[in-house]
């Protein structure tokens, strides 16, 4: 169970949150002008890091905003939070205590 | 029943209150303060049990959570309870106590047997034997499980209620022996809220069995006592005793179990206290004080009866004077294990001599034992046991130089008592749940914790290594106030002292993890290393021998640590003596991993209120109590209770659909729609939004118009349908199916934040804001005109329109919308209005014969005119392609899931499409989910072409209907397929158009 | 414990960075929309609670329709989003010194007055429904005990009811009328 750093309401208990996959993968403007693999990849395809990870979720349960999140997928820290369409923090690769 | 090996003073006991219990339905007698093992003990019973495997027998080994054979089933169902340890339970009054393994008695057990043939249950026994045949397996478990003996589980419902609540705190002390008192305290006085958690249903931990200490140069439990009562005064404390933190998950999150009742007498159990509490802490900081726990020493046939940690006789002595036996022999390995033999002697038992396993027995309390003229036998150990039910005699040699083996057949000494020491574990159980990591120390000769991974942890005392009392209060003090500072809190005044004490340790020490004997590991005797599952050190050196490396796989052939004590006595020796064997160090064996519960758990706890009524929410419509009064049944939808058809006296379901679905037709239903999900949808850019989110355009949409919608997910899949209105110029109403009510909610507001933030719209859930009615049938019209002010006539509210005005006084919004097919009219209400309205359209539809008709006959209405439902037709793999609706795919604007449509599997001429089916026999229905074939073979397995997807009898049609989804169905129309039936019988079907009744759609326009 | 009966419940959507909707919404409400996470404005009379950065609901005695549409006609030409959503929530009041105590055995809030004390709300959970939770009054305050409303959706009311009523069991609890 983590404690997430909502943007907008602070850290609250993850039951209030629904997971979003891996942030920033943008969708095409063009779909069409995708081949069949390109599209595949767009709608299927996500990096499976072992350290941070650029992650989306929504406060469900709460302000229902959406928003990325930064995670070590080792220790499950989070590192940061930060609004749809803002850049990512400069952030380490990985992070033990 | 006297209590013969009560001491006749000290202890932390209660004399002036006599309890009185049963163990394995003898009535004895204790006193408040005893624990039921110190109870058993004072009344000379340490045989409390049999073994795991070969039902050896076996006594009671520890104080405290660690104890691997004393384990009890207390109560009788319906309140039985199994694998709790008797040293942790509190003695009460009127408590029923039951040797858990053990058939039929404790005294005469059929399965020792198995002692006897033990050469024939090596390690991996069960694996080996009862692989084979698979099918025998539920019978080889039935009587593994039987012979077994992990306890019985109650057949009757548990007459108790358990709470659970969630909890956050600054700082979290776990343990409250000295370095934890000293941790709370510290933390406590700046004013952060601290929550102190102990297992025991008293504070001070170790100090409770160690009357001689001091601190502050006062007696220890001086100390203590003033400290629960400064930490008791302080408002933001909160102390929970009798508290096992069990589980530490991410984040400082941890699971505790209070025991909130089970300490007291039935009769006096107030009614209105659950028995058991779950606490689901958060905390920012963590203060780990949990103590260590004391290594047995491995020697042959160690587990009689009688023979147990050589801390836990003190304990036993000083704690609740108790004299475990008359005669003692002390075996150590390091200068704390003296610390028993001086108690024990100290209370009156003879102790026959010390076995000092070091070559040299020195030390601060060696020396004094020495002083004492206690007998040390240095640099010597003991090499076997004998007595049948309690230990009589232990054997004892010298040493050879490098510890593997002994000299001569040994000395015999006579004893009933036998305690050992073989240096200390810390309790790093919780603070290797939380991903910490450990280190081994070989001064210590023990894991102690090295990396944190989370934040704001501290582990203190002998939990952390530092074994002498000054250490744990030092570290305990330190980790407090920084725990505290660390989320802004801070004594007020001049910082105080950290309490001071004595320091020592148990060191020096020799560490041996398999004691010799004069005979080779796994002859003329047993060295148990597990004694709750059994295992011994020949059984880990058999696992090795048969090619086992990693310690994981090493536990889990042989069952090592596998318990329900998991391991806390045994892992070290067990890594040391895989170690050994290996020519390797004890780090490079590693170590095991620690899992939650730290000790056994209740399912009760979990399931806390959460059960009859409460289990799960039940959602029930504003006109619900009107269906009910009215003889529905009900359908569960979701958490929704809809009506699923109203049977009148002597109806089956296939009688009252039947009349629900005529009627309908004939004249006139009514139906709840209340559940359906309804999206308000404004701002300057609904249309476009809709645009992008249903496959079919919305622009040219006009205000007080319906349009139907398919919406799909990305992957081109559909994903929901339903009905959207245009209300005004930038304001929309969407349904959605029941059970998508959410989830397409949550769809829109993804989409609409995470990739078109520039859109002005707007979201709002408003399903419960309406009370939802649908009326439908040949009479809606007439109905409906009678009690509202609206303009019904076609031309005024044609077939996908809306109006706004009162229906019964009520304002509403009218849809003429239809999912019969019929003339229909779906009119929402106040949701407090609803009841009313309702009411007054049956009332006023009384003429024509009005009738309510539930779920069932919607979706027989439907079926007749091919309307597809979302969870029925479609399954997350169906696309609007597949399902004949290319008509609503726009080919011009782009959509969610457009792109997926024209990826080239999309367009494979067999994939699965949706048709209707027509049974040969008409009045034959085939099953929901038949598998259908082209060619029906001898017997399965036959190549499918897919499955039946909605199946009724239709009234209407005077015969059967169904949907299917088959591979190229689109080109098998008037082609035959079958479903073969799992009672043999073929049911041939021609394919058909899925539209079975007014095909041209007059009636619903009319 | 109460059920406060037939309470007006508005919601409101629009951009806090859009002065014509921060002033709009003033003029025809009185009090200033909340900014901050969690916080309200106003009185029992009229209440504004902030649910999320763009989110508001306001909250009185009584009279949904009519403040959904006195908000409406002021929010004319202002993006923005009016929507009366009083038939599809019931409110629960419960009120005493271990109403906290009731509301954390469901709700994964830290509720400390420290961190939310009186007139600051919050989207949340109890037990198994999704509330939206209100603190009133706290021990520092006047009213001397803690008070909290719960808004639940219509459908949901029941099952919360009674679970806060065995939730409260160990604690006694009286049912008042709202």
């Amino acid at each position: 169970m983590l404690l997430i750093p909502c943007p907008y309401c602070g850290n609250r208990e993850e039951v209030e949150f629904s997971y979003g996959g891996e942030a920033h993968i943008e969708r095409p403007k063009e779909p069409e002008r995708l081949s069949d693999a390109e599209w595949a990849d767009y709608l299927f395809m996500q990096t499976n890091p072992k350290g941070i990870f650029l992650e989306r979720w929504v406060h469900t349960h709460g302000c229902r905003r959406w928003f990325n999140a930064a995670r070590d997928t080792v220790s499950y820290q989070i590192l940061a939070s930060y609004p749809m369409g803002i850049t990512p923090p400069k952030l380490p690769k990985t992070t033990y205590l | 029943m006297a209590q013969d090996f009560r001491l006749p003073q000290g202890g932390l006991i209660d004399r002036s209150r006599l309890v009185s219990f049963t163990f394995n339905g003898k009535t004895l007698n204790g006193f408040a303060g005893d624990s039921l093992a110190s109870a058993l003990l004072a009344n000379g019973i340490h045989l409390v049990g049999r073994s795991f495997k070969y039902h050896r027998p076996r006594g009671i080994v520890s104080a405290g959570a660690e104890e691997p054979n004393a384990l009890i089933q207390l109560g009788e169902d319906p309140r039985t309870d199994p694998n709790h340890r008797a040293p942790q339970i509190e003695l009460y009054d009127g408590l029923k106590a039951k040797t858990q393994n053990a058939w039929p008695s404790v005294e005469f057990d059929v399965g020792a047997l198995n002692n006897k043939l033990s050469r024939m249950l090596p390690a991996g026994f069960y694996y080996k034997t009862f692989m084979w045949p698979a099918a025998m397996w539920m019978k080889y478990e039935h009587f593994i499980r039987q012979a077994a003996g992990l306890g019985t589980a109650p057949t009757e419902r548990d007459p108790d209620c358990y709470d659970k609540t969630h909890a956050h705190c600054d700082v979290l002390v776990v343990g409250a022996g000295p370095a934890g008192l000293a941790a709370a305290l510290a933390a406590a006085r700046g004013g952060a809220r601290v929550i102190l958690v102990e297992q025991d249903h008293a504070l001070g931990g170790s100090l409770l069995s160690t009357p001689d200490e001091e601190i502050d140069g006062k007696p220890a439990l001086e100390w203590v006592a003033a400290a629960e009562a400064e930490l008791a005064e302080l408002p933001e404390v909160r102390i929970l005793k009798r508290t096992q933190c069990f589980a530490y998950f991410d984040h400082n999150y941890l699971g505790l179990i209070e025991k909130v009742t089970d300490h007291l007498p039935p009769v006096e159990k107030p009614e209105h206290l659950p028995r058991q509490r779950l606490w689901k802490l958060r905390t920012k900081q963590v203060v780990l004080a949990t103590g260590a726990i004391e290594r047995p020493l491995v020697f042959s046939d160690n587990d009689r009866p009688g023979i147990m940690m050589a801390n836990a006789a003190r304990t036993y002595v000083n704690r609740y004077a108790v004299k475990p036996g008359k005669r003692a022999v002390v075996f150590t390995n390091n200068d704390g294990g003296y610390a028993a033999a001086l108690d024990l002697k100290k209370a009156g038992i003879e102790v026959a001599c010390v076995v000092d396993a070091r070559a040299a027995a020195v030390g601060r309390l060696t020396d004094q034992a020495e002083a004492e003229g206690l007998r040390i036998l240095a640099d010597q150990a003991i090499i076997g046991t004998e007595g049948e039910k309690r230990v009589s005699k232990v054997r004892v040699a010298p040493l050879s130089e490098d510890g593997t083996r002994v000299f001569g057949g040994g000395e015999t000494i006579d004893c009933d008592l036998a305690v050992s020491s073989g240096g200390w574990t810390p309790v790093v159980h919780l603070f290797s749940q939380s991903k910490g990591s450990l280190r081994w120390d070989e001064d210590l000769s023990c894991y102690r914790p090295d990396k944190s991974m989370q934040a704001g942890q501290a582990v203190v005392g002998s939990a952390n290594g530092s074994f002498g009392l000054a250490g744990c209060l030092a570290e305990g003090d330190a980790a407090g106030t920084k725990a505290a500072a660390e989320v802004g809190f801070k004594a007020k005044g001049r910082k105080r002292k950290a309490p001071e004490a004595e320091d020592y340790t148990f060191l020096p020490a020799r560490w041996i993890y398999l004691v010799p004997s004069d005979k080779p590991v796994g002859h003329g005797g047993k060295h148990f290393v597990d004694q709750q599952n059994d295992v011994t050190a020949a059984d880990l050196k058999l696992a090795l021998r048969e090619g086992y490396r990693s310690i994981e796989h090493v536990k889990r052939y042989t069952t090592t640590g596998m318990g329900t004590d998991q391991g806390k006595l045994g892992n070290v020796n067990a890594i040391g003596i895989v170690a050994e064997e290996l020519g390797k160090t004890l780090p490079e064996v590693g170590v095991t991993t620690f899992r939650p519960p730290y000790t056994p758990v209740t399912f009760g706890i979990f399931a806390g209120r959460d059960v009859d009524d409460l289990l799960d929410p039940v959602r029930t419509t504003p006109m619900h109590s009107w269906h009910e009064r009215n003889g529905a049944e009900f359908e569960d939808v979701g958490q929704w209770k809809r009506a699923w058809y109203y049977p009148k006296a002597g109806e089956d379901i296939h009688a009252a659909v039947n009349r629900e679905v005529e009627a309908t037709r004939r004249s006139l239903g009514i139906l709840d729609a209340s559940t359906l999900g309804k999206i308000d949808i404004q701002g300057a850019d609904s249309a476009e939004f809709l645009n992008r989110i249903y496959t079919n355009a919305w622009s040219k949409l006009a205000v007080g118009r319906c349009r139907y919608g398919l919406m799909l997910n990305e992957d081109g899949m559909v994903m929901d349908d339903g009905v959207t209105s245009r209300l005004g110029e930038n304001h929309f109403i969407m349904t959605t199916t029941t059970g998508n009510a959410a989830p397409v909610l949550a769809h829109l507001e993804e989409w609409l934040q995470t990739e078109w933030p520039e859109l002005d719209v707007y979201l709002t859930s408003v399903t419960e804001e309406f009370a939802t009615m649908t009326i439908s049938g040949p009479n809606a019209r007439r109905l409906l005109a009678e009690i509202t002010d609206i303009e019904l006539s076609p031309n005024a509210l044609p077939h996908m329109a809306l109006a706004l005005g009162e229906v019964a006084g009520v304002p509403a919004r009218v849809f003429r919308i239809s999912f019969t097919g019929e003339l229909s009219y779906e009119i929402n209400v106040p949701a407090s209005y609803g009841l009313y309205v309702w009411q007054s359209l049956i009332r006023v539809g009384e003429k024509y014969g009005i009738t309510p008709y539930g779920t069932e006959a919607m979706h027989v209405l439907r079926a007749e005119k091919g309307f597809i439902i979302v969870g029925q037709e479609t399954d997350g793999s169906v696309t609007p392609l597949d399902l004949g609706m290319d008509w609503i795919v726009s080919k011009k604007k782009d959509f969610i899931g457009k792109r997926s449509l024209t990826r080239s599997d999309m367009s494979k001429p067999d994939r699965k499409q949706l048709v209707g089916l027509l049974t040969d026999d008409p009045k034959s229905v085939l099953e929901e989910g038949a598998a259908l074939v082209e060619t029906v073979l001898d017997k399965p397995p036959m190549p499918m072409l897919g499955h039946v997807t909605s199946s009724y009898w239709s009234p209407n049609c005077g015969r059967s209907i169904a949907m299917a989804l088959i591979k190229g169905g689109q080109a098998r129309m008037g082609m035959k397929v079958h479903a073969p039936t799992a009672d043999g019988r073929v049911i041939t079907c021609t394919v058909a158009d899925p539209v079975f009744f007014d095909k041209d759609g007059e009636r619903l326009r009319a | 414990m109460a059920e406060l009966p037939f309470r007006a419940m508005v919601a409101l959507r629009g951009r806090s960075d859009d002065p014509r909707f921060l002033s709009a919404v003033k003029q025809a409400q009185g009090p200033d929309l909340p900014l901050e996470a969690g916080l309200t404005s106003g009185d029992e009379n009229l209440r504004l609670l902030w649910l999320g950065p763009d989110e508001w609901w306001a909250v009185a005695r009584d009279g949904g329709p009519e403040l959904a549409a006195k908000l409406k006609d002021a929010l004319q030409g202002v993006r923005s989003s009016v929507v009366d959503v009083s038939e599809a929530h019931a409110t629960i009041e419960i009120a005493g010194p271990r109403s906290r105590d009731v509301l954390m055995k469901g709700c994964p809030l830290d509720l400390h007055s420290r961190l939310f004390g009186p007139g600051q709300c919050t989207r949340s959970l109890i037990a198994k429904a999704e509330c939206t939770l209100l603190q009133l009054a706290d021990e520092q305050s006047a009213e001397a005990e803690p008070a909290y409303q719960l808004i639940v959706r219509r459908s949901f009311a029941e099952y919360v009811w009674c679970w806060l009523e065995d939730a409260a069991r160990e604690y006694g609890v009286t049912v008042v009328a709202g």
